[in-house]
């Protein structure tokens, strides 16, 4: 029982830790992405499109995550290049991702993947370490792209903690004046982080089509790209607390599933938000993890305004 | 290499230039995305058209879809005048609907004098504090207002779905979850089959125009999205203009909330907003927050959504095509924006 659950929760954590890495890979180089839930959506619609025509599950997660690249090129080329505003920017990249995905995926409603692509995504075990009791299964008995995702935290966290580029790219996030008067292109670390951003961030897309329900339905993220965008606050742009923080939002969402609740299922739906609030309360008194915010984060760079 | 100059102020074109040209382009992107979607662009511009224009009917529907966005858009813009990002418009909306509606299902018997001036307090004051909330948390305790107005939305629906499938069913309607229609004396009165609220709509804009430019709070909100530390050093309690803006800017979505339900679909459900507090943002941002600005704009997104519904039954193109639409829209302009101010020029080599 409490294993299953494990299980549960493990799932319905890795589309919002893709979500949450996708978001901290931008904001790393100071680019507030509100467009998350878009970025996700438009993921899952062409992870399922791809596979629904070429019965492929390689090129599904590969078309995903160039989808999510070629949506945030929009982002891009209007907050970087243009300076446009970012909060205004990143909500219209959600707008139009799920007006998109929406549009798209209308001919296909509750339609299933294909039998083979789903069967790429079977879990699959790891031998001597699934048989952890408690949480062997729920870590190492799962599918590809939970493996994968786990692969990207570790990665992630590599990168921009034990490596040079990962320096620069505090440095670009903090200040990027102080940055590019050491020579580091700050419109080329911003651009290429908020392009592998969407690849990430399409994933979490991809996940929910290819593996939570191997299927299409209308607005399938649900808000969950919007409970990302907080995640990273309460992760403090750390792709290890990403991954806790992931896990327990995926566990209050799978608990009514598994234990008999005492309140209307329509306050259990409230949960998340709510608290995603209070998280954000507890983060803020916790001074600590504000300190760990890229200090440009949302603002435009004007190079020759120095 | 190319490289991105600030234009002498001489060599500028007036900015509605570049809207123009971003407007073209949109159309251009527009076109190509009907095409995508195996439609001929041209036919579904006509159709488009026709949808708005076709009869009195069909113009009497944008109004009605103008009213919530006008109305919202006013006080979102008093919002992000002062760099307060609410985007919770959807939220507060259900809010002043839910409030208002709790008037309407208890208290239908008293005279239509007395209980629509009540249902719209009742809903200013249901928007109004569910807009204070955030910015209470973002003045105390500095979370960010994007993230908890976002969240407040969900959970507004949330309870706004609770009601209407649990205490709020009406139970004469044969076990289907809906909530009862208002009595005759909860709704707003119609002239020629258009109710009020776009009057309230106009006598707001004006309201909010003469506030802009006259008023003291108005010249405050300014200063507060210039620079709060100059702001604060000017000895403006950015805490209680704050406070008030945001109290207002929820109020008017709450407004809004009572307006739609009172006046176009005579009850509340999960459905009240039609998304008009996400696209009243976009208004009020091609408007650049400016409150005559958003009547117009307001209009066109309007006959936009008129339009949007008129082709998916027409021509069978989802709704949610509309809001790619809406969105390439927003795109060009967001980028048009750049070229009012800079250029780009090749560099030469030294």
């Amino acid at each position: 029982m409490i294993e299953k659950f494990l299980i549960a929760v493990v799932v319905a954590a890795m589309p919002l830790l893709y979500g949450v890495l996708g978001a901290i890979t931008g904001e790393k180089v100071g680019q507030l992405n509100l467009g998350i839930e878009g970025i996700m959506l438009v993921g899952a619609v062409t992870s399922f499109l791809t596979a629904h025509y070429t019965e492929s599950a390689f090129w599904a997660v590969i078309m995903a995550m160039a989808s999510g690249v070629l949506i945030n090129l929009i982002y891009a080329v209007l907050t970087i290049l243009f300076r446009a505003n970012q909060t205004v920017t990143g909500l219209v990249i959600t707008i139009f991702g799920v007006g998109l995905a929406n549009t798209l995926g209308k001919p296909f409603t509750g339609m299933a993947i294909p039998a083979n692509v789903a069967a790429a995504f079977e879990p699959i075990a790891i031998p001597y370490l699934s048989d952890i009791p408690w949480i062997g299964a729920a870590l190492f008995h799962q599918d590809l792209l939970t493996y994968l995702a786990f692969a990207t935290v570790l990665v992630l966290y590599v990168y921009f903690n034990k490596t040079h580029m990962g320096l620069n790219i505090t440095a670009v996030g903090d200040d990027p004046m102080v940055a590019s008067s050491v020579a580091i292109n700050v419109l080329r670390y911003k651009f290429v982080h908020v392009l592998i951003s969407g690849a990430i961030t399409a994933l979490g897309g991809a996940f929910l089509t290819l593996v939570f329900i191997d299927g299409w339905q209308e607005n399938v993220t649900a808000g969950q790209g919007w409970i990302a965008v907080a995640l990273v606050i309460f992760a403090g742009w750390q792709p290890i607390r990403a991954l806790f923080g992931a896990l327990f939002f995926g566990g209050l969402s799978m608990m009514e599933y598994y234990f008999k609740l005492e309140i209307s299922t329509y306050f259990v739906n409230m949960l998340p938000y709510a608290f995603t609030i209070l998280i954000l309360l507890l983060a803020s008194l916790r001074k600590s993890s504000q300190s760990f915010a890229p200090k440009s984060l949302g603002l435009p760079f004007f190079r020759e305004s120095r | 290499m190319y490289k991105i100059v600030k234009k002498e102020t001489a060599a500028k074109k007036p900015s509605y230039y570049y809207n123009l040209l971003g407007l073209v382009l949109a159309l251009v992107f527009t076109a190509l995305f009907i095409l995508s979607l195996s439609h001929h662009p041209f036919e579904v511009f006509g159709a488009m058209v026709e949808g708005v224009f076709g009869s009195s009917y069909r113009m009497k529907s944008v109004l009605r879809y103008a009213v919530p966005l006008i109305v919202i858009g006013i006080g979102i813009s008093a919002a992000f005048k002062m760099k307060f990002w609410n985007i919770g418009a959807e939220g507060q909306m259900m809010m002043g609907g839910i409030f208002s509606a709790y008037l309407a299902l208890n208290f239908g018997h008293w005279p239509a004098l007395l209980l629509l001036p009540l249902m719209m307090l009742a809903a200013l004051l249901g928007g109004g504090l569910y807009g204070l909330f955030p910015a209470m948390l973002k003045k105390r305790f500095g979370l960010n207002e994007v993230i908890v107005t976002l969240m407040l939305n969900y959970i507004a629906l949330e309870l706004l779905t609770y009601l209407q499938f649990g205490p709020w069913k009406d139970p004469n309607s044969l076990g289907f979850p809906k909530i009862a229609n208002f009595s005759a004396n909860a709704l707003l009165p119609r002239w020629s089959g258009v109710h009020i609220g776009i009057f309230i709509a106009l006598l707001l804009v004006v309201v909010a125009y003469l506030y802009h430019k006259h008023s003291k709070i108005g010249y405050e909100v300014s200063v507060i999205g210039d620079s709060e530390e100059t702001a604060n050093y000017a000895g403006i309690n950015t805490r209680k203009v704050m406070y008030k803006v945001m109290f207002v800017s929820g109020g008017l979505a709450g407004l809004a909330g009572m307006i739609q339900a009172s006046g176009d679909i005579k009850t509340i459900s999960v459905h009240l907003t039609m998304g008009a507090g996400f696209t009243a943002i976009i208004v009020a941002w091609l408007a650049a927050l400016k409150p005559q600005w958003i009547l117009v704009v307001a209009l066109l997104f309007a006959m936009l959504t008129q339009a949007g519904y008129y082709i998916q039954t027409a021509m069978q193109i989802p709704a949610s095509a509309t809001q790619v639409i809406q969105s390439i829209i927003l795109f060009c302009m967001l980028g048009s924006d750049f070229f009012k101010e800079y250029k780009i020029v090749k560099e030469q080599k030294q």
